[in-house]
C-alpha cells in the first residue's frame, strides 16, 4: 500500500513536466488593460510594468512601464498581436483596472463582453472605467507624479474619493457583467479623463457612463453621481457635501457624511409605479466659511433640514437624468421583480416605456452628530 | 565471551571460556593462576598479596582495577584491618575456612557493602565495575567490597538544553549519580529504577525509570521484554537501544525524546512515561512520545502560563515556517503569481532578473548550502567558528546575490526558515523538519500548491500510521482529544491541570484531588 502511494505520487510527478510553470524572470506583469475601437478594429492596450530594481527605485532613468497595443477584428486577435511584440508571458491576474474606450462603449459592448465573461485570467473584482474624451491607450500612457503606474493610480483615486469625497461608486467587472445580464438594472461606470496642466498630464475622474442595453447612452455629472450614490442599496460611509449657510447668504457649510442607508420600496397602486426612497443618514459638522454661531439646538435642526433638502435635490437630479436617458441604473426593475414578481412579468417587456414614467417619493432624515475639536464657532475678537 | 575465546591459554590447558565458568578453588594459588591468565594484558589490574593477621596467618589476595576504586578506602578499610586485626578471644586457634570468611566479612572489613561470591565470572564482573575482590587461601568463596569511585565530569548545566528559569542541574555519565538526582526529586517508593545489564562485552548497566501505577504496567512490561531481547556486543548510548525498541524502526520520524535535564525527565515520568538511561551516557531516553509533544519546551512550566502558551503557539508557527516556507515561496513565484500582492510581485520580478536558475533549483541550492554550513559549524573548534560564520554570511549571503547566482528574497526566505528551525525545542523534531522540508521543496517545484498538498497528505498519513510504544504518533490530534490537544497547544495553569495526559493502561490519571499518590 505504501509503495503504491509512492508510485502514484512519482507517476503524478512524472506526467507533469512543469506545466503551468512561469518563472518570474520570463514573465511580464500587465497592470492595466484597455479596449477600444479604432475604425472597424478593436484595439487592446496593456500597461506592462517594468520590474523595479530595489537599488534603483526612485531614480527615473528607466521608464516604469510600457504600453503596448494590438489591433484586430476580435479581442483575441488584437491580444495576439501584443504577444508578437512581447518576449514574456503576461500574468494577467495582476491587472489592476480595466478601461473601456468611450468609442467602443457607445458603439456596442457586445464586441467585448463575451470575451470578458469567458476570460479566466483577468480577475473579476477589478474596477472598470470608461474613458472620456481620450482612448484607453492614452490614459494608460499618462506618466503621473508620485504613483508611477496609471492603472494603479486610477484605482486608488477611485477608492479614495469614495471614502473621502463620496461622488462615484466603484463598479467591478463582476458587477458590470451582472448588470448587463440582468433585466431591470443597468451599469453605471465611472469615467476617467486626462487633465492637461502646466506640470504635465494627470488623470481625473469625471462623470459616470450610463449604459442601456448594449451601449453607453450618456453620462452623469458630479451631482447626478452623488444622487446615485445616496441610493446605493448598501450602507455608504464617508463623503463630504455642501449646504448653504442658514446665517449668511452666499456662504456655505461643509458636512461630512459618516454613514447613510437607503431604503427603496416599490409601490404599485392602481397601475402606477411609485418608488418610495427613504434615506437615513448621519454626519458631522466639518467647516463653515463664516464665523456664525451654529451650535444651538435650533440651528442644528436648521442645518439638518438644509442637508435633507440638499440630499433630496441630488437624488432628484440623478433620477431625472436617468429617466431622461431611459436607463434604469438604480435597479428599480430588479426591486419590483423581487417585491411583485407577477406584476413584473407583465412589465418586463415594456420596462423601457414604463421606467421614465415612474413616480418617486423621496424622504431624507439626516442627523448631525459631532463637530470635532470645536464646540463653538471660531470667533475673532 | 567470544572475545575471550579467541585468545589462546598459556599455561593451563583449559580454554579461558571454561575457565571463566569455573567455581573458585579453595587453593588460592590456583585461583591466582587462573585469574592471571584471564587478566593477561590488562595493565590496570592490581593484585595485592598479603598475609591475614590470623592464627595461623593465611595468605590472601586483593584484586581491583586501578582507577575504578577509591584507593584510600581500600587501604584504610580493607587492607589495614586485614593486616592488623588480631583474632578475638572467642576464636583462639583454628577456625574453619567458612568461619574465617564470615569473621572477615562481619568483624574485620569496615566497608559498607560486602558480599560473598563463588565464581571466577563474578570476580571479573565485579572488579571491572570498580569493586575490590578479596580471596583468602582455603576458602572456596571470596568477598567483594563496594569501593567504586572514579573521576567523572560531575554535575554540570546541560549545554544543549538551555533554559532561563528552572533547575540547572544536568545528568551526567555516571548512572549512579543520575539515579540519585532523580530519586531526590521523586521521594516515593513508587518511583522504580530497574536495572538490567545489556551488552555481551560491555556489560552495561541499563536503568529503566518509571512510576508505578502511573506508567501503564503493560507498557513497562513490553519495554522490558523488548530490552531483554537485545543481543549486542556493547551499548554506549540509549540510541543503541531505541533502534531495537522502537515500534517502527525504519523511519526518520523518531518516536522518542532525549533529555539531559533531570527535572524534565521527572516531568515526563510523572506523566506516566518510561525513561531509559545507560551507564556512560548523560542522555535519558523517554518513551512513549508523540510528535506534538516535541513542541513543548521544559521552560514552559517555569514561566507564566499565558506567556508560555503564546510562546508555544509561536513555536507551532515556527514549525510550519521551517517546514513549508521555501516550498510555499517556490510554489507562489513559479505557479501561483496571483497570490502575491502586485507591488511585491514587481519587486520580486526585479530581483529575479538575470538569476540563472529556476526558483526551485535556487531554493534547493541555498537550502543545501545552509544545511552544509550548519553541519560544518556544529563540530567546529571554537577558534574557527567565527571564520566559518563570516564565510557563510558574507560569501554565501552577500556575494552570491551580487554575483547574480541567487536572488535576495530567496536568501531572506532561507534565512527565515533557518531561524524558524532553530526555534524547535527538540533536536529530534528539528531533524525531522529539516529532512522533510526537502521533500516539500521538490513537490512544490514539480506541482506547486498541489504538490505541497500531496506531500502534506502523505506526511500526515505516514505520521498517523506510526506509534511509540503503542501511543499513536499524532496522539491528541489523531485520535482526536480536545482536552489533551488544548494542553499541548497552550500550557494550562497548574491549578487547572488536574489530569495527566492519558496513556492506554494508566491506572491513576489524577494529578490533583482524588488519590494523587498513585
Amino acid at each position: 500500500m505504501k509503495k503504491a502511494f509512492l508510485l502514484l505520487f512519482l507517476l503524478l510527478l512524472g506526467f507533469n513536466p512543469g506545466c503551468g510553470v512561469t518563472e518570474l524572470d520570463k514573465a511580464s506583469i500587465p497592470l492595466g488593460l484597455g479596449v477600444d475601437l479604432s475604425g472597424e478594429q478593436i484595439v487592446v492596450s496593456t500597461e506592462l510594468a517594468s520590474p523595479i530594481v530595489p537599488e534603483q527605485a526612485g531614480s527615473s532613468s528607466a521608464p516604469d512601464f510600457y504600453v503596448i497595443s494590438g489591433r484586430g477584428s476580435t479581442v483575441v486577435e488584437a491580444a495576439r498581436k501584443i504577444t508578437l511584440e512581447m518576449p514574456r508571458n503576461p500574468l494577467w491576474s495582476h491587472t489592476n483596472s480595466m478601461i473601456i474606450g468611450e468609442k467602443l462603449a457607445r458603439q456596442d459592448m457586445a464586441l467585448f463582453m463575451d470575451f470578458l465573461s469567458r476570460n479566466r485570467y483577468v480577475r473579476k473584482n477589478i474596477p472598470v472605467f470608461v474613458s472620456s474624451k481620450s482612448t484607453p491607450e492614452e490614459i494608460l500612457s499618462v506618466k503621473l507624479p508620485i504613483e508611477p503606474h496609471p492603472s494603479i493610480a486610477i484605482k486608488n483615486i477611485l477608492h479614495l474619493q469614495e471614502k473621502q469625497v463620496g461622488i462615484y461608486v466603484p463598479i467591478d467587472l463582476k458587477e458590470m457583467e451582472f448588470r448587463f445580464l440582468s433585466p431591470g438594472i443597468e451599469p453605471l461606470v465611472p469615467q476617467v479623463s486626462i487633465l492637461e496642466s502646466n506640470t504635465g498630464k494627470r488623470l481625473l475622474l469625471e462623470g459616470a457612463a450610463v449604459f442601456r442595453g448594449r451601449k453607453m447612452v450618456g453620462s452623469f455629472n458630479e451631482m447626478e453621481s452623488r444622487g446615485y450614490r445616496w441610493m446605493s442599496p448598501r450602507m455608504i460611509q464617508g463623503g463630504l457635501f455642501l449646504v448653504p449657510s442658514p446665517l449668511h447668504t452666499g456662504k456655505q457649510i461643509s458636512l461630512e457624511l459618516s454613514r447613510s442607508q437607503a431604503k427603496i420600496t416599490p409601490n404599485l397602486p392602481e397601475g402606477n409605479i411609485i418608488m418610495r426612497i427613504e434615506i437615513k443618514a448621519e454626519g458631522n459638522f466639518y467647516e463653515q466659511n463664516e464665523a456664525g454661531e451654529f451650535f444651538t439646538r435650533e440651528r442644528f435642526r436648521e442645518i439638518e433640514e438644509l442637508a435633507n433638502q440638499e440630499i433630496k435635490r441630488q437624488i432628484l437630479l440623478s433620477i431625472n437624468k436617468a429617466q431622461e436617458l431611459n436607463s434604469d441604473v438604480f435597479g428599480w426593475g430588479q426591486m419590483i421583480k423581487q417585491n411583485y414578481p407577477q406584476q413584473w412579468g407583465e412589465m418586463e417587456g415594456n420596462w423601457d416605456e414604463l421606467f421614465p414614467t415612474v413616480d418617486k417619493q423621496v424622504k431624507v432624515r439626516f442627523s448631525l452628530r459631532r463637530s470635532y475639536l470645536a464646540d463653538k464657532s471660531f470667533k475673532f475678537q | 565471551m567470544r572475545f575471550i575465546k579467541s585468545k589462546k591459554p598459556e599455561k593451563i590447558d583449559i580454554p579461558p571460556g571454561e575457565l571463566v565458568e569455573q567455581a573458585l578453588s579453595p587453593v588460592l594459588q590456583e585461583n591466582r593462576e587462573k585469574l592471571k591468565i584471564l587478566l593477561a594484558g590488562c595493565s590496570d589490574v592490581v593484585m595485592r598479596d598479603f598475609m591475614l593477621a590470623s592464627h595461623p596467618p593465611a595468605p590472601g589476595l586483593l584484586l581491583y582495577f586501578d582507577g575504578l576504586v577509591d584507593k584510600e578506602q581500600v587501604a584504610l578499610h580493607l587492607l589495614q584491618p586485614l593486616l592488623t586485626e588480631q583474632d578475638g578471644e572467642d576464636s583462639s586457634g583454628n577456625l574453619s575456612p567458612d568461619e574465617l570468611l564470615k569473621r572477615v566479612q562481619y568483624r574485620i572489613l569496615s566497608v559498607s557493602e560486602v558480599k560473598t561470591l563463588g565464581s571466577i565470572e563474578e570476580i571479573l564482573h565485579h572488579i571491572s565495575s570498580g569493586d575490590t575482590v578479596l580471596l583468602i587461601d582455603g576458602c572456596s568463596s571470596g568477598l567483594v567490597a563496594g569501593t567504586r569511585s572514579w573521576q567523572s565530569r560531575g554535575i554540570q548545566t546541560p549545554e544543549n538544553e538551555i533554559t532561563i528559569y528552572g533547575p540547572k542541574e544536568g545528568l551526567s555519565e555516571t548512572l549512579r549519580f543520575n539515579t540519585a538526582l532523580l530519586r531526590r526529586r521523586i521521594k516515593s517508593s513508587n518511583f522504580k529504577i530497574e536495572n538490567m545489564i545489556i551488552g555481551e562485552l560491555s556489560k552495561t548497566d541499563v536503568a529503566l525509570f518509571y512510576i508505578e501505577h502511573i506508567a501503564p504496567h503493560p507498557m513497562v512490561e513490553e519495554l522490558k521484554k523488548r530490552l531483554q531481547a537485545i543481543d549486542i556486543d556493547a551499548v554506549l548510548d540509549p540510541r543503541y537501544l531505541v533502534e531495537f525498541v522502537a515500534d517502527e524502526k525504519r523511519s526518520i520520524f523518531t518516536q522518542e525524546q532525549y533529555t539531559e535535564k533531570p527535572d524534565r525527565l521527572c516531568g515526563y515520568l510523572l506523566e506516566g512515561r518510561i525513561a531509559i538511561m545507560v551507564d556512560g551516557s548523560p542522555m535519558a531516553l523517554i518513551l512513549p512520545v508523540s510528535f506534538l509533544e516535541y513542541l513543548i519546551s521544559p521552560e514552559d512550566y517555569y514561566i507564566n502560563y499565558i506567556a508560555a502558551s503564546l510562546f508555544r503557539l509561536l513555536r507551532l508557527g515556527a514549525f510550519a515556517i521551517a517546514l513549508l516556507l521555501p516550498s510555499l515561496y517556490v510554489a507562489v513565484i513559479t505557479y501561483h503569481h496571483e497570490m502575491v500582492p502586485t507591488p511585491l510581485l514587481l519587486t520580486l520580478a526585479a530581483t529575479r532578473q538575470g538569476v540563472p536558475f529556476p526558483a526551485f533549483v535556487e531554493a534547493l541550492l541555498l537550502d543545501l548550502t545552509f544545511e552544509l554550513l550548519r553541519e560544518a559549524g556544529l563540530r567546529l573548534p571554537r577558534a574557527v567558528g567565527p571564520a566559518v560564520s563570516i564565510v557563510g554570511a558574507l560569501i554565501i549571503g552577500d556575494a552570491a546575490v551580487r554575483a547574480g547566482l541567487v536572488s535576495t528574497p530567496m536568501v531572506v526566505i532561507i534565512a527565515a526558515t533557518g531561524i524558524a528551525s532553530f526555534a524547535s525545542p527538540s533536536y529530534n523534531a528539528g531533524i525531522i523538519i529539516r529532512i522533510t522540508r526537502f521533500g516539500f521543496l521538490i513537490a512544490s517545484g514539480l506541482l506547486g500548491f498541489l504538490g505541497i498538498m500531496i506531500a502534506l497528505i502523505l506526511l500526515f498519513v505516514r505520521m498517523a500510521s506510526l506509534s511509540s510504544l503503542g501511543l499513536p504518533y499524532l496522539a491528541p490530534l489523531a485520535p482526536f482529544n480536545w482536552q489533551q490537544l488544548s494542553d499541548i497547544l497552550i500550557r494550562r495553569p497548574w491549578f487547572e491541570n488536574r489530569k495527566r495526559p492519558y496513556l492506554e493502561g494508566m491506572e491513576n490519571q489524577w494529578r490533583q484531588g482524588k488519590s494523587t499518590g498513585g
